[in-house]
């Protein structure tokens, strides 16, 4: 079993590197682009917040950065299941497929987590220390988990590309704006706070500002996120296993 | 003998329409079979239903002894596939290709290396292991897929369709595989291209209808027809109708056609050729042809005892 998932994270890996130069561009460019052009411009309108907002906001970009690649990059994988039997021919039990997947999607999330936060680190200097990296990873992993399923539910729904360029769109929309990735949560209005902020992506990203200001950590938030995650590893499981047993 | 695949009533419904009803055949371990049938009969789901692709609705089969329902991943370890359609990682090269599957087949990654260079050298494909799939011939894709279902040396190898679309020089190539280094292993092959059949397979059944109507080796096919053969009359001009009129009465011929000066039927009586020769000798004729029973023959005469 674990051979079999070592072998299908390394197909990935083999698959990335044939774009190897277009995916380590991206991963550099995303960050930057985030930061140039929304953490600037805010941090002239949001001059009250503490910490200071180009502090603050490196949370959402790190978030936003590692949760946009994740879903990217997951997005195709489930079609590769879908359209090729001989992929269905082969001793590859579900549960190998899924945790496979499941592992790539961390890495891939922990080296964009890296790479945002090497340079976010050298934009706003020094935001985040060794430790607070490892903890915000930590609290970030249920959502990158939640996310990769996510990408697959949708995926396996819809199969135009123009749907799919679409649901990237909105799912960027989604994580930079609706839970306070760069505009602060308190300045949406009370009923979509006490609503947004029990979704697991917002949680996390409560979680990883409290860590970026000192503060601790709401595991009361880190456990809602967790039970989603687990609730969308059962939905996109199943769907896996449907398609390989047909 | 040992059975490696076995079909018990098997049947199989694809969007409420019967595919195959109540199929029952074996192959036998180390014979090479091969699957004939008109487009849409069912060859590919069979293969499909033997490899775990698709499930069956009815019946049980057994691969190796091992049952379909609660063996599959046992089985899927030891067939090897080729599906009809080209089916590549397009972003990993030929060798990534068929490195990665052979190592879920279970492979030791430091003899692969190894394997897969003597793999390409036999089937001619060497100077491609580094290139990407997207950029190669149809004929060369359908070889490298050939080799990744049969890297691993498997029991069983189920090839869909091998040579379908494939110039003369990658059939060969592909056949010659077979036929030279594939000798332990049972292969089960479907096909349309009767021809391929007929000089590869040392087993052949026919799919019609959803059942297969035969099943033996192709010396017992012919034998079963009672000596059907083919006969072709070539008349100098356009044949005459007096002529027409006459064989067109004749209750032993079968699947006679007419094309301005040829005639074509097919026939198990020989004396029935020697009548209608004579006949023909009314008018000037340029040529005769006689052809034992070809498998396409014996296919054609299902064909017509169905219509």
């Amino acid at each position: 079993m674990i051979e079999n998932i070592k072998i299908l994270i390394l197909r990935e890996f083999l698959i990335l590197k044939k774009q190897s130069f277009s995916f380590f561009s991206l991963s550099f460019i995303l960050p930057c682009f985030i930061y140039i052009f929304f953490a600037v411009p805010f941090s002239k309108v949001f001059t009250e917040l503490k910490p200071i907002y180009s502090i603050w906001v490196c949370s959402g970009i790190l978030l936003v950065s590692v949760l946009f690649t994740v879903y990217l990059l997951n997005f195709n994988w489930i079609k590769k299941i879908y359209n090729s039997n001989f992929m269905n021919s082969l001793p590859i039990t579900t549960i190998e497929y899924f945790i496979s997947q499941l592992l790539f999607s961390i890495i891939i999330g922990l080296f964009q987590f890296t790479v945002s936060a090497l340079v976010l680190n050298s934009l706003s200097v020094g935001f985040i220390s060794f430790s607070q990296f490892l903890k915000c990873f930590f609290v970030l992993l249920p959502s990158i988990i939640l996310v990769s399923n996510l990408s697959l539910i949708v995926n396996s729904f819809f199969k135009k590309e123009y749907i799919f360029n679409f649901s990237n769109c909105l799912f960027f929309l989604f994580i930079s704006f609706s839970i306070g990735s760069f505009i602060p949560i308190n300045l949406y209005p009370s009923e979509y706070i006490n609503f947004v902020i029990y979704l697991p992506i917002s949680s996390s990203l409560i979680n990883i500002q409290n860590i970026i200001s000192f503060q601790t950590i709401f595991f009361n938030m880190l456990f809602i996120s967790i039970f989603y995650c687990l609730v969308f590893c059962f939905i996109s499981y199943n769907i896996i296993d449907r398609k390989v047993h047909n | 003998m040992e059975a490696s695949i076995t079909f018990k009533s098997v049947a199989k419904k694809i969007k409420s329409e019967t595919l195959l009803a109540d199929l029952s055949f074996g192959v036998e371990k180390g014979t090479r079979f091969a699957l004939v049938g008109p487009n849409g009969s069912g060859k590919s789901s069979i293969i499909k239903m033997i490899s775990g692709i698709i499930q069956k609705d009815k019946g049980t089969i057994y691969v190796k002894g091992y049952e379909t329902e609660n063996k599959l991943n046992k089985i899927k370890s030891i067939i090897g596939y080729m599906p009809q359609n080209s089916e590549f990682d397009l972003d990993l090269t030929v060798y990534d290709n068929i490195y990665i599957y052979a190592r879920l087949y279970g492979m030791d990654k430091n003899s692969l290396k190894d394997n897969i260079e003597k793999i390409s050298r036999l089937l001619h494909f060497n100077n491609y292991l580094h290139s990407y799939p997207k950029s190669l011939s149809f004929g060369l894709k359908r070889v490298i897929m050939f080799a990744r279902s049969v890297i691993h040396n498997p029991d069983i190898i189920l090839l869909d369709e091998p040579t379908a679309n494939v110039d003369p020089k990658f059939r060969s190539i592909i056949w010659n595989y077979v036929c030279n280094y594939l000798n332990k292993s049972t292969i089960f092959f479907t096909t349309n291209n009767f021809n391929d059949a007929q000089d590869y397979s040392n087993r052949i059944a026919i799919l019609y209808n959803g059942n297969i109507k035969y099943n033996g080796t192709f010396e017992n096919l012919v034998n079963s027809t009672r000596g059907l053969a083919r006969y072709s009359i070539i008349f100098k001009d356009k044949i005459p109708n007096d002529f027409i009129k006459i064989i067109s009465s004749n209750p032993k011929i079968i699947n006679s056609s007419f094309s301005d000066n040829i005639f074509k039927f097919y026939s198990v009586d020989k004396l029935v050729c020697f009548r209608i020769l004579k006949h023909a000798l009314n008018s000037e004729i340029e040529d005769i042809d006689i052809s034992n029973c070809s498998l396409e023959d014996i296919f054609k005469g299902i064909e017509i005892d169905n219509d």
